[in-house]
Parts: structure tokens; sequence; C-alpha cells
């Protein structure tokens, strides 16, 4: 079951952002795709990346713990969006780590949070 | 009552990560018609096999995982099994442990057995109550 994205750069005040857009299940037969389309090589040169997750309608635990990971390792520079309310929304929910990476609503206010200006209203 | 030998899902699969994505769809769809929740349902499929395919075969050829899920009542339930070693600390694990707290969140009545034989999850999730879901299906058919 393979994964589709799309990736695309935005200018920030501060630099330019990854915007990686995955669309598609995520379970254990593809999290370590997500990690390679997350880790990109272009990061070094990136302010960071935001993972679009809003075209994700399904995600078990083996994809939290392959963006927990990624987080872990990038921690600040990696936002991710994802819809509130969404199964995705309610796995973090549930698993009670949406303090242990940046997640925003929409494209504006992820790429706010790696500009360093903080979410907008 | 014409429909409802239908409405039940009995899959012997390999253990290994695409027999995760096959279980979840084919529960989720049993779900949909017998009116449980699709999203509870495909979170706490996929984690009792992914456990299954992650942690039953650690020490030994991978085996076989069966999934079986059968309307009860006002239940779907669903069994997870596998032939595996039984439950054990797994230090070189992929997993986070996220796995059983997932299930017991998104399914109520859950049970594990485990032995060396191998290992069981049983899992209930509300479901429209069994005489009105094959009314339901006798008046589409």
């Amino acid at each position: 079951m393979a994964l589709e994205h799309v990736v695309n750069v935005s200018e920030t005040r501060s630099g330019p952002v990854e915007l990686v857009k995955v669309a598609g299940e995520v379970d254990l037969a593809n999290a370590e795709e997500l990690r390679e389309v997350i880790e990109t090589p272009n990061l070094s040169t990136r302010l960071g990346i935001a993972l679009d997750l809003r075209l994700v309608p399904f995600m078990d635990s083996s994809g939290l713990g392959t963006l927990l990971k990624v987080a872990q390792g990038i921690g600040s520079r990696l936002v991710l969006i994802i819809e509130p309310g969404s199964p995705v929304a309610s796995l973090f929910e549930l698993s009670r780590v949406e303090n242990m990476v940046n997640i925003a609503a929409t494209e504006e206010q992820a790429l706010a949070l790696l500009d360093g200006a903080g979410p907008s209203s | 009552m014409a429909g409802s030998e239908h409405l039940e899902v009995d899959l012997e699969l390999p253990a290994r990560p695409s027999s995760v994505t096959e279980a979840r769809h084919a529960v989720t769809r049993l779900a949909r018609a017998v009116g449980a929740s699709e999203q509870q349902v495909a979170l706490g499929v996929s984690e009792a096999v992914g456990n299954a395919v992650l942690h039953a075969f650690r020490d030994e050829e991978p085996g076989s995982i069966r999934v079986r899920a059968t309307p009860e009542r006002e239940s779907l339930v669903v069994l997870v099994v596998d032939n595996g070693s039984g439950m054990a600390p797994n230090l070189g694990s992929r997993g986070l442990g996220f796995g059983i707290p997932l299930i017991t969140q998104v399914a109520r009545d859950v049970h594990f057995d485990s032995s060396e034989q191998g290992t069981s999850v049983s899992m209930s999730f509300d479901a429209v109550p069994l005489s009105s879901a094959e009314s339901s299906q006798g008046e589409q058919g």
C-alpha cells in the first residue's frame, strides 16, 4: 500500500520550508515509507518540514511511532498539519502525545510555527 | 435472516505487515455493515494484528494469525489469535508500546490470553443490535 506524497517548498521570512503532503492510510506495512518521505535530504537547507496529514484517513501506532522518532531527531523543525477531529487527531489524543510534537490545523499555522512567529489566529 | 451468514470475518493470514492492512479492511467492512464504529474497529484490529506481526514470532519463523469477527447481540466481537511464543518483553521491538493501551481505549471487554503456544486478543465494539442489522440486510435484499 504505497503512500502518495507531494513535496513543495514555501518561503517564509526566516527561510524555506519543505511542505510535504501525504495521502493514504499509514500502518505497519508502510510506516517505514513515511519515515523515508519525511527524512528528506533537503532538510539541511530548510527551515523545517510541514507534514500535511489531512489526507491520511487512518494511522495506527506504527505511523505514530515513526513521527515521534523523527520529531525526536529534528524537534521544532517538524510541524504536523492535522485536521481537528480526524482519525489522526484522535490517535494523538488517545496516545497522549500531543505535547511531544508541534501540531497545526492549517498550512498557514504550520508555516507560522516554523517561521517562529507563533500560530496565527 | 438470509444475509446473516455473511456477517462474519474469518481470516488466516501470514505474520507479515501487509496482513495488518488486509485484516483491518475486512473487519472494518463488517463494522460498517453492523453499525459499529469503523474508526475504533480499524484502530483496534490494526493494533492487535500489528502486535502479533511484530512480537509473536520474535524467536522463530513467522507463523500465522487468525482474525475472526462476529456480530453478537449488540456487539461486534473480534478475536486475533497467533501461534507464536506468547507475550514477553521485546527490547528490540520496532514499536513504542502504544498497541495495548490503544486497544483498551477503543474497545471494551478486552481480554488477552498468552502462553508458549501463542496469544489471543478478544475485543468487543458496540454495534447495532443484531436483529436490527439483519432486518436492514433483509430490506436491502
